[in-house]
């Protein structure tokens, strides 16, 4: 897990500072964050109905 | 209008046999290189048929990582990179980008990956084994191109649609050549919900091989048709096949900036005719069906709703539902680019296994989005004689508008 994250539309996100060097970010919109971020949620979603038999919730 | 940018642009430097690989398409490699998750093994069309590790995204970042540290030589693993129908499927699937794609804003780019070094293979004429056939297909393409515009529209004939206007149909050359019947469709379909139209007289080639072959001709060539489509007026720009879709929302964006038009997939703009009651469905349709995604549509950019939601608003028909995450496992076996002239046997097969799979589920037809799909799946089925009928969606819509297709 990165030292900082940012918060940007409702997810996290590493802060741009740490990514400067050895591996950087690349060209990518909001657009296709989204699409990442929805492709992600359809797949979770397709594994539970297809593996999970219970989903456990964080400790309180 | 989606424009989807995702660009390294480290890619765009050549990567040349006798140097030294650069130190940051290396470190690009060894992201996927030091997974051992392989996701993109079993989600991979062609995996599934050759068991073959080199032909996954992690054999490609491998190949190209052992190039860098002097383990092997670029033009020993050319072929390598010919055992990929850029689909789309292992570089969503890979952890880097669906699990950290958005909060590293970096993300496995398999596809412009292999696009890159067949390019670079090219040019410094290490061409793969079998290019001759993907050259010959640029030829056939360059031909098509040479015709007169009443040549080049005679796919419409009959049809009175003008050059000019607000809303333009793009039709490319696979369109209007080859798998003609599916724009034809689209174009009679249009008219009927009342729909002004024009197309262009003359695009650019926009054919996916040209863009790994050369790059700077086909840049040449997008840059034209977009300044086609800009001089006809176009505010809003349809589009039937889509291969030319994801070049629209994902490859000329990041190469010519933000297109002076809206460009929209014909399954969205037919499913929003439908909810505006443009379009009514007066003819029950009595078949069994299932749908099959296109990977430029579904993998690339995301579109799986609109076609769902038309195949189920079609009075009378029986369809079966296989969800689009479990069709990112799914290509027809044509592939974007050069693939299929590349390995046309294992094209056949992997047209087979898609086929079976609709037909284990007990359906007579296949549904598809795709003209490309409509030829590869077409073909496959008259060889193999698989029980289930490939068929465009938008015969399907037209049979239910009633009309004599």
């Amino acid at each position: 897990m990165a030292r900082h994250t940012i918060i940007r539309y409702g997810h996290f996100m590493v802060d741009p500072n740490d990514m400067r060097e050895v591996i950087k970010q690349q060209e990518m919109n909001d657009e296709e964050i989204d699409r990442i971020v929805k492709s992600r949620l359809m797949y979770l979603e397709w594994m539970h109905k297809r593996f999970a038999d219970k989903v456990l919730k964080p400790p309180e | 209008m989606p424009e989807l940018l995702s660009h390294k642009e480290f890619y765009e430097k050549t990567l040349k046999k006798d140097e030294p690989v650069p130190e940051e398409i290396a470190q690009d490699c060894y992201t996927v290189f030091a997974c051992r998750h392989k996701f993109c093994r079993e989600i991979c069309p062609v995996y599934q048929e050759t068991r073959n590790e080199s032909h996954t995204s992690y054999g490609f970042h491998s190949a190209i990582l052992s190039v860098s540290r002097g383990i092997e030589k670029l033009e020993n693993v050319k072929d390598t990179f010919t055992y990929c129908l850029e689909c789309g499927a292992c570089e969503l699937r890979c952890p880097n980008t669906l699990f950290g794609g958005d909060f590293y804003k970096r993300r496995t780019t398999t596809v412009d990956l292999v696009r890159k070094i067949r390019r670079d293979l090219v040019s410094q004429n290490e061409k793969p084994a079998g290019w001759e056939e993907v050259e010959k297909k640029i030829d056939q393409y360059k031909g098509y191109y040479s015709s007169t515009p009443e040549e080049i529209r005679q796919w419409a004939r009959g049809i009175e649609i003008p050059t000019t206007g607000d809303t333009v149909l793009f039709v490319d050359y696979f369109t209007a050549f080859q798998e003609t019947v599916t724009v034809r469709l689209a174009a009679q379909i249009l008219k009927k919900a009342g729909v002004r139209f024009a197309v262009i007289e003359k695009p650019g080639i926009t054919l996916g091989e040209l863009y790994e072959n050369n790059f700077n001709e086909w840049l040449k060539n997008a840059e034209e048709t977009v300044k086609a489509l800009e001089d006809a007026g176009a505010k809003k720009v349809i589009v039937v096949n889509p291969h030319e879709y994801m070049y629209f929302v994902r490859e000329y964006p990041k190469h010519l900036g933000t297109l002076p038009f809206e460009v929209v997939f014909i399954t969205d703009f037919i499913w929003d005719l439908i909810e505006k009651e443009k379009i009514r469905f007066t003819q029950e349709v009595s078949i069994s069906a299932t749908y099959h995604d296109p990977c430029t549509l579904n993998k690339h950019c995301g579109i799986w709703e609109s076609p769902r939601k038309i195949i189920e608003s079609i009075p009378g028909m029986e369809y079966v539902d296989e969800d689009p995450v479990s069709q990112w496992y799914n290509c027809c076996g044509n592939g974007v680019a050069s693939f299929k002239e590349l390995h046309p046997d294992l094209s056949y097969r992997i047209g087979m296994s898609r086929l079976r799979r609709a037909a284990d589920l007990g359906v007579q037809y296949l549904l598809l989005g795709c003209p490309h799909c409509k030829d590869q799946l077409s073909e496959v089925q008259t060889k193999s004689r698989i029980n289930v009928e490939p068929v465009h969606l938008l015969e399907i819509v037209a049979k239910a508008m009633g009309m004599e297709v």
